[in-house]
């Protein structure tokens, strides 16, 4: 019995996967995460083949697991232990409390974030920020995104030292929604809408097309079509 | 008629072995319906009492393992395995996956053991565990459903004040106590000096020189909600919607009269659909819930026959639902 993981190392298995990936991709992910897999930033929906993952390292299990399972889907084994607080609220966090922040901490916050593009000249918010990251009564934000702030794809937080924007563009006015008005997506668990099979040939798809460094997409581009027209 | 009644006539000649063979046959009748029934109700019983008689001899592809007709995913299994031992699944030991393996299949003989011990009944962490899966999945479809781009504008449209920033007011609080010798009307008369100094120009340092007058804080760029918060109501009310620049008249509380110097007051802009459609969404998806649930109970309330006792039927109304896991 092949394991997830050790698919892409089977090029028949591939080969019968991808096809029927597609086609189930097509009908049930493209509507959000576009027929080019590159989803819609505004919205939050990730761009699925560009090397960069929220949950998991991009192994054909973990976005198996997702596509099964979901996140903040509703089941109890989907994604879903941690999201973003809202912090320039009353309340910035259902499951626990939780400080707001003032629209200068915010601020602060947001210039230290923007500093790893070198986009940021104030120095001295850059210095608060980076306090106010690693403080542990207020803001707490290494709490999920670790003290580098390179992100933890165990519970779904992201890399914020990247240029890679989950939400948005990454300006200012971006990020300091987020941190304000909080995030938290989601994506539907498929396990009881799909057969298994259909699930994991979807991830085999998903999986084929990310665009690796050093690597060769795979031939069954989302526009092209199969050896049998499909 | 035909011959319903023949049996009950004169049979003619011969017939009465037939009559004695047909008596003997329906006591056979009834003895081998009698073992059949037997039988039936052994094999029930078996089936009933020993789950492994309806288990099946098969494992479909994508199971590890099947208890009693439930299915063990591999996918669960290699997940559940790489949880454990924080490595690959295809560098897993064959020890660590019989392991892995084997506690699964334990994890699902103790659930199905407590499902047979009906712990739903008895226990207080199996009943919260319950109403948590049975309102997740009841709010599953909402939760990740995709609500139109039309239906958002239109929640979006009909609810202006909701998905604008949040206000950010930067403000002096000045208060002239009441007490030490001082009348109410005194500090009132004082309170009024000190609004009609600053809007004269003054400073506040010219003002707190003059006036028996204390700076009690200075709100450094409060979003609303925190400075309703740390002002206290009566005084927000009094103060949040005034222009930068202006001065309050003298609010009274209890401990004398406030009059507060707005330094800055940056009133709620309406957010673009686009930066609130986040927001908008998940608004969406709150209320959908909120309908979905309070049908979802009404339609169990309906099936389900409640008994209130008497102390309390009267006065006892279902209330809303109110939010996800607000299980007491």
């Amino acid at each position: 019995m092949a394991t997830p993981d050790s698919i892409p190392g089977q090029p028949e298995l591939v080969e019968y996967a991808l096809p029927i990936g597609k086609k189930a991709y097509a009908g049930n992910c493209a509507e959000c995460h576009g027929t080019d897999l590159k989803g819609q930033p505004a919205r939050g929906i990730p761009n699925l083949i560009d090397n960069d993952f929220l949950y998991g390292t991009g192994r054909l299990s973990d976005i198996e697991r997702v596509i099964m399972y979901g996140i903040r889907s509703g089941s109890s084994k989907g994604w879903d232990l941690a999201s973003m607080p809202a912090f320039g609220t009353p309340k910035p966090y259902s499951r626990y409390e939780l400080a707001s922040l003032s629209p200068g901490e915010i601020d602060d916050l947001v210039a230290y974030l923007r500093s790893f593009q070198n986009l940021v000249e104030d120095q001295d918010a850059v210095k608060r920020g980076e306090e106010l990251f690693r403080a542990y009564k207020k803001g707490v934000c290494w709490d999920c995104h670790a003290t580098d702030a390179m992100g933890d794809s165990a519970i779904g937080a992201p890399n914020l030292t990247d240029p890679v924007w989950l939400y948005g563009d990454g300006s200012a006015e971006w990020i300091r929604d987020s941190i304000t008005y909080g995030l938290s997506g989601s994506c539907p668990a498929f396990v009881d809408q799909l057969p298994v099979a259909a699930i994991r040939s979807i991830a085999v798809y998903v999986h084929s097309l990310i665009d690796r460094p050093g690597q060769r997409t795979a031939a069954l581009a989302p526009g092209s079509t199969d050896s049998t027209g499909r | 008629m035909t011959d319903h009644n023949a049996s009950s006539q004169t049979p003619p000649d011969g017939s009465s072995n037939f009559l004695r063979a047909d008596k003997v046959s329906r006591t056979r009748s009834m003895l081998l319906y009698g073992i059949g029934t037997l039988i039936g109700l052994i094999i029930g019983g078996i089936g009933l009492f020993n789950a492994r008689g309806t288990t099946t001899n098969v494992v479909p592809p994508q199971n590890v393992a099947m208890v009693n007709n439930v299915p063990v995913l591999r996918s669960d299994f290699e997940t559940q395995l790489e949880t454990e031992t924080g490595i690959p699944f295809s560098q897993a030991s064959k020890e660590e996956r019989l392991r892995v393996l084997d506690e699964m299949v334990r994890e699902e003989l103790m659930v199905q053991r407590g499902l047979e011990l009906d712990f739903a009944e008895t226990d207080q962490a199996a009943r919260n565990a319950l109403y948590s899966a049975v309102e997740q999945q009841a709010l599953a479809e909402v939760t990740t459903s995709r609500p139109t781009e039309e239906e958002l504008m239109k929640q979006y449209e009909q609810n202006p004040e909701r998905y604008a920033t949040e206000g950010i007011l930067t403000s002096h609080n000045l208060l002239v106590p009441v007490g030490d010798g001082r009348s109410d009307d005194e500090a009132k008369a004082i309170a009024t000096q000190v609004a009609e100094a600053l809007r004269g120009g003054s400073s506040l340092e010219d003002v707190t020189a003059k006036f028996p007058v204390m700076e009690e804080k200075f709100y450094d760029e409060d979003f609303y909600f925190a400075a309703k918060i740390h002002m206290g109501d009566v005084l927000y009310e009094a103060v949040y919607d005034l222009d930068a620049g202006t001065v309050s008249d003298p609010v009274k509380l209890d401990d004398g009269y406030h009059v507060v110097q707005v330094v800055n007051n940056q009133k709620p802009r309406p957010l673009t659909y686009e930066h609130a459609r986040s927001q908008v969404l998940n608004d969406y998806r709150t209320q959908q819930q909120a309908r979905l649930m309070n049908n979802t109970l009404q339609f169990l309330r309906n099936r389900s026959k409640i008994l209130i006792a008497d102390d309390y039927k009267n006065d006892y109304v279902p209330q809303p639902y109110p939010g996800t896991g607000s299980n007491p």
